[in-house]
């Protein structure tokens, strides 16, 4: 019985590094992908074109690939520029990746969200008086906000799986953690890690739903 | 003093001159109708007068105040046009109103916004809020949807959503009230209230300017008519004139398909 | 864009990715043993992996690569630094410099031999035929037509399907070198080939397969420590493997883990 309560212990505090990487992740990734989101729809052409080429890249590679080329790189291309030593250098290593590939995501949800609105509100708030600014943010933006909750709430519950991931670059997380004992010849581990992931998502799924209940109240 | 002058107005899209040399004027208090085949740009101009399209050529002026001249860049600022928008009201044939607000809020919104620019908004925000407030609930009854002021407009009829979208139009005192075909996305049996709504209006002296295919409602509150075709405004006069003794014979043609009485 | 265009691309940047990969293995090997001295620390990459790194029952790191790597990077002055790695991904780690060697029973093979410096072998492992005690045993031709298992897309099923004599044998694939045990254990199956340090780890005299025996060494194999290419610390390392074996200190190692020392 013992054995197991270590077991568990120690997944438990492995879990919290998938729960540090989304979270860092989610806090990140959100805001940045709104900045992508507006270059991607930018009239100034050039600035237009280079964003979308990034964005085709960090949605076109598998993130796996992205998080060993992230921490691995600069080793490997004699780069001046090195991650910290340790743990903390590839849990960076990691988050940085995850940031950058889950922004580009969340940018081609906010677009397709801000391009659905219909053209008829941007120029009942123009006719109105409105500035550009006061138009996104009182008129445009709720709306965006409802019809853009169920695509993030699939990218968040997809990012809470891919954390652990970041064990391509020896991240101690859940997974990683449950493999030493599957080395050993002890399995249960390994299945016992998706309770935590079907739980986490579980809060998530109730949370979504709390969210799309809220903004139920009109309908665009 | 005529309260509206369109000088020289000209349109292109791409290959097509939607508007070619379009002159008309409006009197304080008029009611202009514009009637005319689809394409013959009657909504064309309407946008272009809320400068939601900007005119290739001419000159728009309100109260002997040229607010665009397409020869003069520094009338064309957006920052500019934002102010001389408020020349004119807009209201849309898809309603356009803003789903996440009640109705009262609807119509409270831009004045709201629009308020606090004012230099006394700091110390007199109290005041100016519930006179904003006062307003809309005084245009909302005017629209007879008083009972409707927390309702959202999902939970009201088109005909109803029209009448919030006029009144919300009116919120900010517009020199000018233009209507792009009002009743045109409303089921047969709604169209009849925004009609009384409109001609409300005209007995209160509103100036109005309203595209519509309702040529009775046109003959029957208009003080002039216009009649385009192809991008060129073919005739107008008063709704006896047009409608009773056209001139042209476009005009008659148009006019054949829709007398059927 | 075509797809011929596409395919030019990607081969290109597929091509220029591996130039700088092996530009940057062949650059970083020169200089090596000034490089690490002057940061201090080897770091030394391992997986959990008993008997050569794991954590005892009171949670100290130890085994026996652990315990000679300690021991070796106090003869080089420097400080050792274990870091758990990805073992799909050492040779990236490697190159990259996130460690600095690979120290973990890794087995010595030609293809390793050629990207990366390997010092001698220190360590020698086999794939070993284990039966119950006291059951008949003359070579692998007595097993023919027996049951034998082994893991899965391991070297002991390699050395079953390759020895002309085992081949012929009913072989039962398992998920885990630990599933052989229990099987034979309890009867189901006549023979097991595993590796040699998991046999002696967890068979005989105070394990749960006191009765199982080691009746044949098959396939041997060496383990040595991994360098980048052309590293120079490789040979400073050979060195203090010999002052350890004519010490006797590898030897009293070797026991201590119940390991075989190579010839």
């Amino acid at each position: 019985m013992n054995e197991i309560s270590v077991i568990i212990s120690r997944l438990s505090e492995s879990f919290l590094l998938n729960c540090k990487l989304f979270a860092l992740t989610l806090i990140f990734s959100l805001p940045l992908g709104l900045l992508i989101a507006f270059g991607s729809m930018s009239r100034f052409r050039p600035l237009r074109w280079l964003v979308r080429t990034f964005v085709w890249i960090i949605r076109g590679t598998p993130l796996m690939l992205q998080l060993i080329i992230m921490f691995f790189g600069p080793g490997l291309l004699g780069l001046s520029f090195s991650w910290p030593g340790g743990a903390s250098g590839r849990f960076i290593a990691a988050t940085v990746a995850f940031i950058i590939n889950y922004a580009c995501y969340f940018s081609e949800i906010y677009r397709g969200g801000i391009e659905s609105i219909p053209k008829g509100q941007y120029e009942a708030g123009q006719v109105l008086g409105m500035t550009k600014p006061q138009i996104f943010f009182h008129v445009t933006l709720l709306q965006v906000i409802k019809r853009i909750i169920p695509p993030v709430g699939n990218e968040v519950m997809t990012l809470v799986k891919d954390t652990s991931l970041a064990r391509i670059i020896a991240n101690k997380e859940i997974i990683m953690m449950a493999g030493e004992y599957t080395n050993k010849g002890l399995i249960w581990p390994l299945f016992a890690t998706g309770i935590y992931f079907l739980v986490f998502i579980g809060v998530l799924t109730i949370l979504f739903n709390w969210l799309e209940k809220k903004l139920s109240y009109f309908r665009t | 003093m005529a309260i509206l002058e369109v000088k020289g107005i000209e349109k292109s899209f791409e290959d097509t001159h939607v508007l070619k040399n379009i002159n008309f004027s409006l009197e304080k208090g008029e009611v202009m109708a514009i009637i005319g085949s689809s394409g013959s740009g009657k909504t064309t101009l309407l946008r272009c007068l809320n400068f939601l399209e900007r005119p290739d050529k001419g000159s728009i002026i309100v109260n002997n105040e040229v607010i665009f001249d397409a020869t003069n860049p520094s009338t064309q600022k957006e920052s500019e046009l934002r102010k001389k928008r408020l020349h004119f009201g807009l209201v849309f044939q898809n309603f356009n109103l803003f789903p996440q607000y009640t109705v009262l809020k609807n119509v409270t919104l831009a004045a709201e916004l629009l308020a606090k620019e004012r230099p006394d908004y700091k110390q007199n925000k109290k005041a100016i809020t519930e006179e904003i407030q006062e307003r809309a609930k005084m245009l909302l009854a005017q629209v007879g949807l008083s009972d409707k002021l927390d309702f959202y407009p999902h939970m009201i009829s088109g005909g109803q959503q029209q009448r919030v979208a006029i009144a919300r139009a009116l919120a900010l005192e517009p020199d000018i009230l233009c209507f792009d075909e009002p009743t045109s996305a409303l089921d047969p049996e709604l169209t009849g209230e925004v009609l009384k709504v409109i001609k409300n209006l005209a007995e209160r002296d509103t100036t109005m300017i309203i595209v519509t295919h309702e040529m009775d409602f046109a003959r029957d509150v208009a003080d002039r008519v216009i009649f385009m075709d192809d991008g060129v405004i073919v005739e107008q006069g008063s709704p006896q004139e047009v409608f009773g003794n056209p001139k042209e014979e476009r005009t008659k043609q148009f006019l054949a398909r829709y007398n059927k009485t | 864009m075509n797809k011929l265009n596409i395919k030019k691309i990607m081969a290109l940047f597929v091509s220029l990715t591996l130039i700088f990969a092996l530009a940057a293995c062949g650059l970083k090997g020169k200089g090596d043993l000034s490089y690490v001295k002057n940061k201090g620390t080897l770091i030394i990459g391992y997986t959990n992996y008993a008997p050569m790194n794991y954590y005892d029952e009171d949670g100290n790191f130890t085994g026996f690569d652990t315990e000679l790597a300690i021991l070796v990077c106090e003869k080089l002055g420097v400080q050792p630094e274990f870091v758990e790695i990805n073992w799909d991904t050492k040779e990236v780690e490697l190159n990259a410099k996130s460690i600095d060697c690979i120290w973990n029973g890794l087995t010595i093979d030609d293809e390793r031999k050629a990207t990366m410096e390997i010092t001698k072998p220190y360590v020698k492992n086999a794939q070993v035929v284990l039966m119950k005690e006291g059951a008949s045993y003359t070579g692998t031709e007595s097993l023919i037509g027996k049951t034998v298992v082994a893991e899965q897309g391991s070297a002991g099923e390699k050395t079953i399907l390759e020895d002309a004599n085992l081949s012929q044998a009913n072989y039962v694939p398992k998920t885990l070198q630990t599933d052989c045990l229990m099987e034979l254990k309890a009867g189901t199956v006549d023979a097991a080939v595993l590796d040699l340090t998991l046999a002696k780890t967890m068979t005989g005299e105070g394990t749960s397969y006191q009765d199982i025996v080691i009746v044949d060494e098959l396939a041997e194999e060496y383990y040595g420590v991994a360098f980048r290419k052309g590293s120079d610390i490789c040979e400073e390392v050979n060195k203090i493997f010999d002052e350890f074996l004519a010490d006797g200190i590898m030897e009293a190692l070797a026991e201590k883990y119940g390991l075989e020392l190579a010839e």
